[in-house]
């Protein structure tokens, strides 16, 4: 009786035991979003802050972007934070061309994104409108890295030597068009660069959307006799112009925080502003990927902490963006596709 | 929505046939058009690195910018086990906890921090995976430093794929199984993991094919390496295939362009058909 009275309390222990161990296991775990997102952002504004008390609010509104004289003997020390002498972090002119090429980007691409979403849903034929949708969900797929390689290969070149003359000719009569193109990496072909990869990732999600709209209402406006283009502006259309919006922020983030691709195809231009769309740029993004090496040889780290200020700034205007996004998305209703606003098209 | 019946249009007025004549050819244009970019990009891939279709590509390692690929493509795949490691525990539990333990706005407020984490550029892990992982907490150039930085960067993905499979689990049967005395803990494992395994093995895949198509967070975390990646977790850095993407083709040898074109048609391949087969397995 006593044993087994005993023989229950312990299996009973066991048991309470290993509920409260899963439940702690998995609690524990399931710190880690938190734990990485407070990480990151509790070490970038730990970083930036001498930084924004060497350069106050001069670190929004310089262009200049100058490590000092690294050779000098001994850093200076300015509003109480070690420097090198004449270092100058401004983060003007990545700002301008984050904002110009991610912008630039969208307004080239969501026009687009609309027609292929369209064609995709409803517009073209039955097998061709699934070859479509597959087509772009792989051109949500491909690396960055691999845009960046046909940006640099195949647009740049096309661009220096076609295209740019051709805008030139055509628009000089506005400003920012008109110049001598002599380079193939430059504003203009990180912008196509971009919206290449940004039209995926908005024509999904508004696809995703159109080919929701229930098939009944499709037919009782055919049964009306109403054309395609009709049963498309009438019926579809107004059921998906959150989803194009929502996509069209979610590919703005995208476009914002792309690195590798504008590394390679934006000329990387330090301490100046484009003068037009031929001329070179950089982005906060590759700013930080191709001078991150070059910092390093700043002793005070002073340099590092600047990208790293770059970095806290990129990522408060992404997660605006983002959340933004899924404000939008989820109040279509949209939730279990795209995870409720994850900016990667392959999911 | 199969809409290959035949439409009558001459009984039309030429406003609405000029109206749908031009919402056809600017659906089909949008058709050609993105068919056009795709196989552009395919072609050119294809075409650059013919020079590199050959046996010693995959069985050599390079040598400076040179040689073949192996080290690199072994690299990708080991980091990209060691991220699968990290991140398809954190990933289970995560969305596991939210599901059962949670209270509704401690789970609203985990998806949501969760979510954001997959808004934060690839870059900033990198920096900051750099500056923690390679310096401060002293891994070096390593698979470790790398591992972390993507597992830290795909874990959204995972816990949103892993929550969507696990809410698909019927909660009927999770009452059923109360009923009959199932502790919690019997509960998820052998009925929300059993019902949920698809989905999330789905989702583990396409978090993985994320994460080997990224470079950013790789670069000054992983750095490069000529040899085979061995198998210390830390000090030693790791090639892997992106790397090869970005410095090779900037380069003036035609023998390290076509292995960057080479290395991005794998990417390519193998992130698509990755994709393919999580989207598969999901479904």
């Amino acid at each position: 009786m006593i044993r087994s009275e005993q023989g229950r309390l312990t299996s009973r222990g066991l048991r309470s035991l290993v509920e409260t161990g899963v439940q702690t296991g998995l609690g524990i775990l399931a710190l880690a979003p938190f734990v990485v997102l407070v990480g990151l952002v509790g070490y970038l504004i730990w970083v930036s802050i001498p930084v924004f008390r060497y350069m106050r609010w001069g670190f929004f509104s310089h262009i200049a972007w100058n490590l000092g004289n690294l050779y000098a003997y001994h850093p200076v020390l300015v509003h109480g934070v070690r420097v090198m002498p004449g270092a100058e972090f401004g983060a003007f002119a990545f700002l301008l061309g984050t904002g110009l090429t991610s912008l630039m980007a969208i307004c080239l691409a969501v026009p687009i994104a609309f027609l292929l979403a369209s064609a995709a849903s409803f517009g073209v034929s039955w097998p061709w409108r699934n070859i479509l949708a597959i087509l772009v969900e792989m051109m949500a797929g491909v690396p960055s890295v691999v845009f960046g390689l046909f940006g640099f290969i195949v647009l740049g070149p096309a661009i220096a030597t076609q295209v740019g003359p051709w805008l030139n000719h055509w628009l000089s009569p506005i400003p920012f068009f008109s110049g001598p193109v002599t380079s193939e990496t430059n504003l203009l072909t990180a912008t196509v660069t971009l919206t290449l990869m940004v039209i995926p990732i908005v024509a999904t999600t508004t696809r995703v959307a159109m080919a929701r709209v229930p098939r009944d209402w499709v037919d009782s406006a055919r049964a009306l006799g109403w054309t395609e283009h009709e049963v498309f502006w009438h019926v579809i259309w107004p059921h998906s112009r959150a989803a194009l919006t929502g996509g069209t922020i979610l590919g703005l983030g995208r476009a914002l925080g792309e690195t590798m691709a504008v590394l390679m195809v934006s000329g990387n231009a330090l301490n100046v502003l484009p003068k037009n769309i031929y001329s070179g740029v950089s982005t906060m993004a590759a700013t930080i990927a191709g001078q991150l090496d070059a910092a390093l040889t700043d002793p005070t780290r002073m340099a590092v902490h600047a990208l790293g200020t770059l970095g806290l700034i990129l990522m408060a205007i992404s997660l605006a963006v983002n959340l933004i996004a899924r404000v939008v998305v989820v109040s279509d209703g949209q939730t279990d596709h795209a995870g409720g606003g994850l900016a990667h098209g392959i999911l | 929505m199969e809409s290959s019946e035949i439409v009558l249009t001459s009984h039309l007025g030429i406003r609405r046939r000029f109206g749908l004549g031009c919402f056809q050819a600017v659906n089909y244009g949008a058709l050609t058009l993105v068919m056009a970019a795709f196989w552009a990009i395919l072609w050119t891939l294809v075409r650059g690195s013919l020079p590199a279709w050959h046996w010693s590509t995959w069985f050599t390692v390079s040598q400076g910018l040179g040689g073949g690929l192996a080290n690199a493509i072994v690299g990708t795949l080991w980091l990209s086990c060691l991220t699968l490691l990290l991140v398809v525990p954190m990933g289970i539990a995560t969305a596991t906890y939210v599901l059962i333990y949670a209270s509704p706005r401690m789970k609203q407020l985990t998806l949501l921090v969760s979510d954001v984490l997959a808004g934060v550029p690839s870059i900033v892990f990198g920096y900051v995976g750099y500056i923690v992982l390679v310096i401060a907490l002293g891994f070096g150039f390593s698979a470790l430093a790398a591992a972390v930085t993507l597992a830290a960067m795909v874990l959204p993905y995972m816990v949103r794929t892993s929550y969507l499979a696990l809410v698909e689990v019927p909660s009927a049967v999770r009452e059923q199984a109360l009923a009959l005395g199932f502790s919690r803990a019997q509960i998820i494992w052998s009925i929300m993991w059993a019902g949920a395994r698809r989905g999330i093995i789905g989702g583990a895949i396409l978090s993985i094919a994320i994460a080997m198509g990224e470079t950013a967070p790789l670069i000054y975390t992983a750095s490069w390496s000529d040899s085979l990646p061995s198998l210390a977790l830390t000090h030693h850095s790791v090639g892997y295939l992106t790397y090869v993407v970005w410095t090779f083709i900037q380069q003036p040898y035609p023998q390290a362009i076509a292995l960057a074109y080479m290395a991005g048609l794998i990417l390519v391949l193998l992130v698509g058909a990755m994709a393919v087969l999580g989207r598969a397995i999901r479904a």
